[in-house]
């Protein structure tokens, strides 16, 4: 069965059009999949329908079963029992994720301790671990930091530890490294790489980068203005994309095949009219 | 080298924020020429001092110690009143477009917001402004309808084309981009280089590139200068960059470029 | 919810002006002079509201009442404004340490109240309206300073600012162009809270007799007159209480209705 099931999963704010029309898509246990798509295509909104953390003026249809609980319509007291347990995010800005006043092994023991029944000195003792699991050669001083004495790039590992920690189901990354440098991300792609892959966590990974997403996930969902247009494995996409719009995507990221100085390929050179 | 080819020379250049504990050493003796007509790419992450190198060239921030020419002009410690010359050459394109244009104005004045300078009129004489947003915005690939419309009504990429337009309103000789496509989705990035690219070679410009991925200054420049810390690292062409990194970062940041897997 | 209390206090503020507005043209008796019915008489017609002490018209007196609320109101803000938002801009843009003297200047100027501001001046000057309108208004200065600086920090701070200079826009330029605009909306929100806080003041004045000077009727005076008859005819205290209370309100509406408009954290999630 699968871990997460989305059925003609429609989202609509106010009286406004949809931004996202009745897309359906599954992800396995362990699998990991990206969300691909530009800015305002649906994809973070998806996300948020998913963690059942949409605002109150959205209007919401169709079908989001985790697991065997239905996330449309479902409490917010029922959600939050989920999320943080079974169903953890990462976001974009780690900044706004971790909590100022609050030191930060605290935070990840926070998690732990409202999703379980760990003896205070236990969970000190697997926060210590988690943070030593991502990355950390020093996790004792991490744990007694604030948030703002840490780099952009700790800070995410925070982050990833809070999420990780209670062995989740799935993951929910949104653009987690696009706050980052260059050798950070690459730092905390290879992290999050290792630590779905040693608790078998499926993720759902949104990014409008193909290049990042081929670097953790195994198969992609390309949304185009709130709808899912094409889907396979990475490696299928890359070599044969059959929609216009996914062909252009591939293109553009790939800037290594370009002759330097040569004209770069856009998105609309592949599609065969004008119109898109 | 003869003088008259330096678009800008710096010798020194050391700028130091804040003082006591907090004192922060953010640029640290650069030396730095570019050349009139060169693509000069400056790759950094975030600390490496990239921003305040722009900002001192372009006379924004004032060096602690060392100093900075322009077209053979001595730049450093002259007063705003005498910078009429580098003002209307040396135009900026920011990173965000959203923060680089103020919400509150219509694209026509953003793009005018130059000419009316009175510095730059100084220099540049009286120009028909609407005439000019025209010519600009057609050079980017704006329609000249959406004038009067304010920026919150165009998406990032014709954003930052609204951007770059503004900087090519005083005609200027020099082009620094900081970042211009690293807040844009990869899908609209290749629309703003290309547009870049057409554009320096039409008006004949010399570029500063300022960007985090090597990818990119590969693709634009031709010669680029790696910083960190406050410090150039590394000077090279592009190409031998690439092939033949000197230092380790050079090296950790081309590792860093994500591999395509599968592909 | 924002939208219905912008509304609300749109419809409450539109009614003081319109009050004001027609009593200039016409009121239904002399409000000023006209003592030809009888004393204290409770509402009938023609006194649709009663007759005052005097055998004025309360309604009239009402309408006129108006009147120097929104003068008081409009002069006042208009004087907090017109030095507080410039002191604040250019209060932004000093020297750190320079900045900070002026703000810790404002916290100390803060803590001195308007009214007792007003009565300082009275004693000065004399009571009256003018008197009453500069009391409140520099009262307020010290709040416009607050705003506009903080609205101008983070304005002078973003790129377009920095691309201005780059153009070599001066520093006067950049204020008039980029930050006055953008710090509009903040100060709006604070005139409108302000505009309701003066009439507040002024009522306050009036009725301890600082403030407009009879036979002009205020609601504040009015009040302080109706308190000599409260036991006979407590329906004099009402009527200008009803009108003070709902003209802040509106204010008070207008202004927080505007500031959730405003808020960007409300916008952003579409």
């Amino acid at each position: 069965m699968s871990l997460l099931r989305v059925r003609d999963l429609t989202v609509a704010f106010g009286r406004r059009p949809p931004v996202v029309r009745g897309i359906s898509f599954d992800v396995e246990p362990g699998q990991r999949v990206g969300l691909i798509g530009e800015s305002g295509c649906g994809k973070t909104v998806t996300s948020l329908a998913v963690m059942g953390l949409l605002p109150d003026n959205a209007r919401i249809s169709g079908s989001i079963r985790l697991g065997d609980v239905e996330v449309v319509g479902s409490s917010d007291r029922a959600m939050s029992e989920l999320r943080g347990d079974e169903l953890t995010m990462i976001f974009q800005e780690p900044m706004t994720a971790l909590d100022p006043t609050m030191r930060c092994g605290r935070q990840v023991a926070e998690v732990l301790r409202l999703h379980s029944t760990a003896a205070p000195g236990a969970a000190r003792e697997r926060v210590l671990v988690m943070l030593g699991e991502v990355g950390f050669a020093d996790p004792e001083r991490i744990a007694n930091s604030f948030p703002h004495e840490l780099s952009g790039g700790q800070r995410q590992r925070v982050v990833t530890a809070m999420a990780l920690i209670n062995s989740p189901d799935l993951v929910i990354c949104d653009e987690p490294t696009t706050a980052l440098d260059v050798t950070v991300q690459a730092t905390v792609l290879k992290l999050l790489d290792r630590v779905l892959a040693s608790q078998n966590a499926a993720c759902l990974f949104i990014s409008h980068d193909l290049a990042v997403v081929s670097e953790l996930c195994s198969d992609v969902l390309v949304m185009l203005d709130g709808e899912i247009v094409e889907r396979g494995t990475a490696s299928g996409i890359f070599t044969d994309a059959q929609h216009p719009y996914t062909k252009g995507l591939v293109a553009t990221s790939r800037l290594d095949l370009v002759e330097p100085g040569s004209r770069l390929p856009l998105v609309e050179d592949f599609y065969a009219g004008a119109e898109r | 080298m003869t003088a008259d080819k330096e678009m800008f020379a710096a010798v020194g250049l050391t700028r130091v924020f804040g003082r006591g504990a907090g004192r922060v050493l953010a640029l640290e003796g650069v030396d730095l020429t570019v050349r009139r007509g060169e693509r000069l790419g400056v790759v950094g992450e975030s600390g490496s001092g990239k921003s305040t190198l722009i900002r001192l060239l372009a006379a924004l921030d004032t060096p602690t110690a060392g100093s900075v020419s322009f077209e053979g002009q001595p730049v450093t410690g002259r007063p705003e009143r005498e910078l009429g010359f580098l003002r209307r050459r040396v135009q900026i394109v920011f990173q965000d477009p959203r923060a680089s244009l103020d919400p509150r104005m219509k694209v026509r004045r953003i793009i005018t917001e130059p000419l009316r300078s009175p510095m730059i009129r100084a220099e540049l004489g009286d120009l028909d402004p609407d005439a000019r947003v025209r010519e600009l915005m057609e050079a980017v690939g704006l329609d000249y309808a959406d004038a009067d419309r304010y920026p919150h009504e165009f998406s990032g990429g014709q954003r930052q084309r609204i951007a770059i337009a503004r900087a090519l309103a005083p005609k200027p000789h020099v082009l620094i981009a900081d970042e211009p496509v690293s807040a844009l989705d990869v899908s609209v990035r290749a629309q703003v280089l290309n547009l870049l690219d057409d554009l320096v070679d039409r008006f004949g410009l010399t570029m500063i590139f300022v960007s985090h991925d090597l990818r990119v200054v590969r693709h634009v420049c031709s010669r680029a200068i790696v910083m960190r810390q406050g410090r150039i690292v590394e000077s090279a062409p592009t190409a031998s960059l690439f092939s033949d990194p000197q230092t380790d970062y050079t090296r950790a940041l081309l590792a860093a470029i994500p591999a395509f897997r599968g592909a | 919810m924002s939208r219905l209390q912008l509304r609300l206090g749109l419809v409450l503020v539109a009614l003081v002006a319109v009050m004001a507005l027609v009593s200039v043209f016409w009121t239904p008796f002399d409000a000023l002079y006209n003592t030809s019915f009888p004393r204290l008489r409770p509402p009938e017609w023609p006194n649709v509201l009663g007759t005052d002490r005097l055998g004025r018209d309360v309604f009239s007196r009402l309408l006129v009442g108006a009147q120097s609320c929104l003068v008081v109101g409009v002069i006042s803000v208009g004087i907090a404004t017109l030095l507080g938002v410039p002191a604040g801009i250019v209060t932004a843009q000093l020297p750190k340490a320079a900045s900070e003297v002026v703000m810790r200047a404002t916290d100390v100027a803060q803590a001195f109240p308007a009214l007792l501001l007003a009565i300082l001046l009275a004693g000065v000057f004399g009571g009256g309206t003018v008197t009453a309108m500069v009391a409140i208004g520099l009262a307020a200065v010290p709040q416009f300073i607050r705003i506009a600086r903080a609205g101008a920090l983070s304005v002078l701070a973003s790129d377009y600012v920095l691309a201005a200079r780059s153009c070599g826009s001066s520093r006067l330029t950049i204020a008039r162009t980029h930050v006055l605009p953008n710090i509009a909306p903040l100060v709006g929100v604070q005139a409108s809270v302000t505009f309701a806080m003066a009439i507040l003041a002024e009522a306050a004045l009036s009725y301890l007799g600082l403030g407009t000077q009879p036979p002009t009727p205020s609601w504040g005076s009015m009040l302080k007159d109706a308190q000599s008859v409260w036991y006979g005819s407590p329906l004099q205290a009402v009527w200008p209480g009803i009108a003070i209370a709902l003209a802040v309100l509106g204010f008070n509406l207008l202004g927080d209705g505007l500031r959730d408009l405003l808020d960007p954290k409300l916008r952003e999630v579409t």
